[in-house]
């Protein structure tokens, strides 16, 4: 028994030390971000910017009205992005289940490119709207697909007909952004990114991915029995269709919001669960927060490098989540594909 | 308790598989449901115990139908064990058996010392302490199977429903997973529910054997009773001797032919 108590602590102690660690690297990186770019700043300047803000100091504008907001913007869209891969995989309990293979970051792609056509300056609560739309569409396609044939019964199957959805939502996206020529606009878009992100786009977004984070968060229990398969779920008292539908409902909301913002970014949602369940082991309770955490450290410092990779010039965010998503998803696949 | 189905329909989709079945589950006893394949044997149970829904009748105990109970209340009188369950990679025994008191907790669900005195005894009884840190992977079939039934008695219900939790497993596995079963309905009064292929391993086992063919009962009662060389043949479009085991007393079937 005592024996016992000590290795419950061991395991409580990698988790405190998983969160504490992440916590740091979470502010060094914030510091990092707002102060590395074109024009090097100094923490101490960045702090007297929040404090004692002057506006005609160059440094000051700089910090105010491009990086906090970018940065910011970059922990949110993470975590909210992995948040999400880490509902999908413990609800479908599919290890390559995530938002942009399943074709929900394409769905909301999709919206927003409708949004472009059709509600030419809209306000960014609106082009949300859109995107949640497009995303919701997506999320219907896929699980309507797969409930309805035998697509969801491999997790391979299932990520192919995501990735063959996904494909066509791009299509779509392209032909409505040649008619009405506003391939430019989504090209920038979907190149996946948050070096453009304007100070109240990032005010606007907060709202919904604290609301999604939440309500993730307070799921989480409901989510972790669902990842033991949906009978054990129900007999240990778990109510499966309020669960996938609470754990669908959050993606919307963290997808949606993120996509909008800072367009398709990939593989975050696929690898950072992985990762995390790697290190802290597979009960969800666990994982859902380590994920957030995570995710949010993902694409802070995808960002910083993607600054840093040929200046002056930014590197679209995506392709360096990519550049690591990619191999580890290849791994993945070759690792479990072969599996049910 | 008083548990049981009155005149229960059950479809997948258009398809009917079970029609006007009634039926009551014997406490404290363990029942084997057998049967062919697509007999719909497991549909009966899965619909028993609330995973499917019936498309008319009821499902009663004690007193009210389990269709419209909380599930949550409901975890607390009976556990499921579905067929061939799987555990997200990485998953401890220990961590598996835990969830086994979720039924008990609310919010968040720290384990308090109650449930850390049930998920030692789950442990002990299905002999799995040496490997409660174990990935459940990294476990053989049996002691898989044991750390799942582990996880149902940790739920600490009176009743326990199986998919052929013997399925896949080798013959040693079988024998140790019944040898719990029987077990845990001697010791602790348990009533168990469960689907089974073997027909030896439903006579020896169990006290109360159903035969279904077609979604109806053809024949329920103790195994001398209901495992007869008629039956079989009716059931399962089998020929079979049928003898008489000297240590149990129990009939043994042993088929020859096809019908």
């Amino acid at each position: 028994m005592e024996e016992k108590r000590k290795e419950k602590k061991r395991k409580n102690r990698s988790l405190y030390l998983f969160l504490f660690l992440s916590l740091i690297l979470l502010t060094t990186a914030f510091f990092w971000s707002v102060c590395t770019g074109a024009r090097e700043i100094r923490p101490s300047v960045f702090l007297e910017a929040l404090t004692r803000y002057d506006a005609a100091n160059v440094d000051h504008v700089i910090i105010r009205t491009l990086r906090l907001p970018r940065t910011v913007v970059a922990a949110a869209v993470g975590a909210s992005l992995a948040v999400s891969g880490t509902l999908m995989q413990a609800t479908t309990r599919n290890p390559m289940a995530s938002p942009s293979v399943l074709g929900i970051n394409a769905g909301a792609g999709l919206g927003l490119a409708l949004a472009m056509v059709f509600v030419p300056g809209a306000s960014f609560n609106q082009t949300v709207l859109f995107s949640f739309a497009g995303a919701a569409v997506g999320t219907v396609t896929i699980f309507g697909i797969a409930s309805a044939s035998r697509a969801g019964s491999s997790p391979v199957r299932l990520a192919l007909v995501g990735t063959a959805i996904s494909s066509l939502f791009s299509a779509c996206s392209q032909a409505v952004a040649m008619y009405f020529k506003i391939s430019q606009d989504l090209t920038f878009w979907n190149a996946g990114g948050v070096s453009g992100v304007r100070p109240e786009q990032a005010r606007l977004l907060l709202p919904w991915t604290l609301a999604g984070l939440l309500f993730a968060m307070s799921i989480a229990k409901s989510v972790s029995l669902l990842s033991l398969g949906e009978e054990v779920a129900v007999g240990l008292g778990g109510k499966t269709k309020y669960i996938k539908m609470a754990a669908s409902f959050a993606v919307l909301i963290l997808t949606g919001s993120s996509v909008a913002i800072a367009g398709p970014i990939s593989f975050v949602g696929l690898v950072t669960p992985h990762a995390v369940r790697f290190l802290i082991g597979s009960d969800y309770r666990k994982v859902l927060p380590c994920s957030m955490f995570a995710g949010a450290l993902l694409v802070l410092f995808a960002d910083v490098v993607a600054r840093m990779v040929n200046p002056p010039f930014e590197t679209p965010t995506g392709a360096i989540t990519a550049l690591i998503g990619v191999p580890f998803f290849i791994y993945l696949a070759a690792r479990k594909g072969g599996k049910g | 308790m008083n548990f049981y189905a009155d005149n229960v329909d059950i479809s997948y989709g258009k398809n009917p598989i079970v029609e006007g079945l009634s039926f009551t589950i014997p406490e404290k006893k363990i029942v084997a449901l057998i049967g062919a394949n697509g007999s719909g044997k497991s549909t009966i149970l899965k619909t028993m115990c609330r995973i499917m829904a019936p498309t008319s009748g009821q499902v009663i105990l004690d007193g009210k139908s389990i269709h419209s109970q909380s599930t949550k209340e409901l975890a607390r009188k009976l556990a499921i064990l579905p067929q061939n369950p799987e555990s997200p990679e990485g998953l401890t025994v220990e961590e598996l058996i835990a969830y086994g008191r979720s039924p008990h907790k609310s919010g968040y669900g720290r384990l308090n010392q109650k449930d850390e005195e049930v998920i030692a005894w789950a442990l002990e009884v299905t002999a799995m302490q040496e490997f409660a840190d174990r990935p459940l992977e990294q476990l053989s079939g049996g002691q898989r199977q044991r750390a799942w039934i582990a996880m149902c008695i940790a739920q600490d219900t009176n009743i326990l429903f199986l998919d052929e939790p013997t399925t896949f497993l080798d013959v040693s596995y079988q024998m140790e997973v019944m040898k719990l079963l029987k077990f845990l309905n001697e010791k602790y009064q348990k009533t168990i529910v469960m689907v089974v292929h073997d027909l030896n391993q439903a006579s020896m086992f169990a006290d109360y054997v159903v035969a279904i063919k077609k979604g109806k009962i053809i024949s329920e009662g103790p195994p001398e009773k209901v495992i007869t060389a008629e039956n079989c043949r009716k059931v399962f479009g089998v020929l079979v001797d049928i003898m008489v085991d000297r240590r149990t007393n129990k009939p043994l079937c042993i088929p020859y032919d096809n019908e």
